[in-house]
């Protein structure tokens, strides 16, 4: 799997004031500011060092409930890391938009 | 620096992080001192144990002044899990011991979160954790008095240091 296809397959974007949109392959997910730092904080759990390696020599994959449980998604850790660097960018890189 | 999640969140995330950490570190200190008062409360070590459970309620109010803090400043605070509490001591000086230790640990962790604060210029944040930095001072300097009173005492009978352990 290239890193473009990585790309393509998880994308997390502000599409309003406070409304942001996960696109994971095809399924489309909303989320409010509180739901995506509870998402982040999920996320941050499952790839801190000890869980992430307890993972890979397991199943493989993580279940993860989004959007106030509204959303069951099983990810693989390809995909989880993707996910995870696409939080982070909304936290940490500056907006264009913003002036 | 403006992020894409400036206009909810006044704090940094990374600030954030450490002060959910320091959350769990406060409220694992609370616990820490209760199980202190109950050791002191049993052997009726009475000013002990209230300077314990005293402790353990400012640990708290430390907690909650920092999970109110994050909130306000529009992040997540999370609510800690305490584990592995430890309820076995083996003296009164030794507790005393082991309070200044977890003491100089709270020290240590909350110059980390002042330090990345002022790190990424999280001013607000930095203010904030200026009350918790000369708090500690204060914190450990009661502890080590306490642990001078041990010394000046040496060879006292126990109930007699507990009645110089100050109570406020
Ligand atoms: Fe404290
Ligand atoms: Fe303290």
């Amino acid at each position: 799997m290239n890193k473009v296809q990585e790309v393509q397959e998880i994308r997390l974007e502000a599409i309003t004031f406070c409304k942001y949109r996960l696109q994971i392959a095809n399924k489309s997910i909303l989320l409010s500011f509180p739901q995506l730092l509870a998402l982040r904080n999920q996320v941050n759990k499952h790839t801190s060092h000890e869980v992430l390696e307890q993972t890979i020599n397991g199943s493989n994959m993580i279940l993860l409930f989004m959007a106030d449980r509204e959303h069951l998604v099983l990810l693989d850790v390809p995909q989880l890391i993707g996910l995870q660097e696409e939080i982070e960018t909304i936290f940490y890189l500056a907006h264009p938009t913003f002036v | 620096m403006l992020t894409a999640v400036r206009k909810q969140m006044s704090i940094h995330p990374e600030v954030m992080d450490l002060l959910n950490e320091q959350i769990a570190i406060e409220m694992k200190a609370s616990a820490s001192y209760l199980a202190m008062a109950s050791w002191c409360d049993q052997r009726s070590l009475t000013n002990s144990a209230q300077f314990f459970y005293r402790q353990a309620e400012e640990e708290r109010e430390h907690g909650m002044k920092i999970f109110k803090f994050v909130n306000e400043a529009g992040g997540a605070a999370i609510s800690p899990s305490v584990a592995d509490v430890n309820n076995d001591f083996e003296s009164l000086r030794s507790i005393f011991e082991s309070s200044l230790e977890q003491e100089i640990g709270v020290t240590q962790s909350i110059y980390k979160a002042f330090k990345k604060s002022r790190q990424v210029d999280d001013f607000a944040s930095e203010t904030f954790l200026q009350w918790f930095v000369t708090e500690q001072v204060e914190e450990e300097d009661v502890v080590r008095g306490i642990i001078d009173i041990f010394d000046l005492m040496e060879g006292m009978p126990l109930k007699m240091i507990d009645e110089k352990i100050p109570t406020e």
